[in-house]
């Protein structure tokens, strides 16, 4: 028999930790916004990503993107420190207690708690060591210039950053979407970069992202 | 933004029509209700829910206990969100939880007995509650109870 008393306790009944409401807090007088836990947040205006990306590219030309995965990368760094510790202290628990599952969608309320959009995972190629993540509404691919490739570099750093975090593993993140070039979301492909070295020149050879991620499956 | 607020906007050009004044005056009259069904769902947390789980896991008798467990976290939720959102009379309060919980259906595909775990939920608060304060939460409930249907 179930006990509910033992489901009632503030470890075990601990809810939605990123909820939007009660993880942004803002206090006008002094201009600040901090999440639940006290660390201070910034807004980002849609003229600084758009301002990035221009100034980037005038100053670094084809490196722009290598620049902004690699700040993805550093953000994605500290945004999985962060979250562990955030997510460590709300269940009183060590991550590694928490399900694939809890952790996973805890991930997905403070995604989309961070304007970033939303996110989903698809497991079907897990059991093949490929990790398949779905974005939509990415303000970083809303404002990117009109490019004939993917433009999601920062959230494809984010992500490598994140899942190596997750795995102790370092993992690459290469995407294979993208809502700026009319596809239905933002596909990303998680893996290590050996796998994922040659599936780069597929992508910017507009193949399917079907027939990519079959073809890293089956090498 | 919490639809009390919305009256307090244009506080500075004009006064609050008829109509305002009266859904204010509403809400108002309601609160020592909402209160007391707050506190009442408050007081017999543990007493409402164990029927729930016992319903639920002979309902469930094939499913693990991690599972049902599970469901019920989430009808734990459900209710303590819904009571909060019936207290403040903010149905907009609920979208956090409504995600959450749609998520977690999509993650363990548990929408069919997350859906039975709603529908007791609903049942032991309609049977403890007067019939009065049930009519005054179930919009609070019914938003989590659609989204199974949807779901399912």
């Amino acid at each position: 028999m179930i006990s509910v008393a033992d489901l009632l306790t503030p470890k075990v009944a601990a809810g939605n930790y990123f909820a939007t409401k009660t993880y942004v807090r803002s206090d006008v007088e002094l201009g600040l916004l901090e999440n639940r836990s006290g660390s201070r947040l910034i807004a980002i205006p849609d003229t600084l990503i758009k301002a990035l990306y221009a100034g980037l590219e005038q100053e670094t030309g084809l490196a722009a993107r290598l620049v902004l995965l690699n700040c993805g990368r550093w953000w994605g760094k500290n945004f999985y420190q962060r979250f562990s510790e955030e997510l460590t202290g709300h269940y009183g628990m060590p991550l590694s207690s928490l399900t694939m599952v809890d952790f996973l969608q805890s991930l997905q309320q403070c995604w989309v708690s961070h304007g970033w959009g939303t996110i989903d995972f698809d497991p079907s190629y897990a059991e093949r060591g490929l990790f398949l993540v779905k974005t939509w509404n990415s303000p970083f691919a809303a404002q990117a210039p009109q490019m004939d490739r993917p433009v999601c570099f920062m959230d494809a750093g984010i992500l490598s950053a994140f899942f190596s975090g997750i795995t102790g593993k370092s993992l690459d993140c290469l995407q294979l979407t993208c809502e700026s070039l009319g596809a239905d979301c933002n596909r990303f492909v998680v893996g290590l970069e050996e796998r994922l070295e040659h599936a780069e020149a597929r992508v910017e050879a507009h193949e399917d992202w079907e027939i990519i991620m079959q073809n890293l499956v089956e090498h | 933004m919490h639809p009390l607020s919305e009256f307090f906007r244009e506080s500075d050009k004009r006064y609050l029509t008829a109509a305002e004044l009266k859904t204010l005056g509403r809400y108002t009259l309601s609160l020592p209700h909402r209160l007391a069904i707050y506190r009442q769902i408050r007081d017999q947390e543990l007493d409402l829910l164990q029927p729930v789980a016992d319903g639920l896991e002979s309902a469930m008798a094939g499913m693990s206990v991690t599972a049902i467990e599970q469901s019920l976290k989430l009808g734990i939720a459900v209710m303590r969100a819904s009571a909060m959102a019936m207290l403040t009379n903010d149905i907009a309060s609920l979208d956090d939880t409504l995600r959450w919980v749609s998520q977690s259906q999509s993650n363990h595909g548990s929408q069919q007995m997350d859906e039975l775990c709603f529908q007791l939920v609903a049942q032991q608060l309609e049977q403890r509650l007067e019939a009065a304060h049930f009519k005054l939460l179930l919009p609070y409930l019914e938003p989590f109870q659609k989204l199974a249907t949807v779901a399912a």
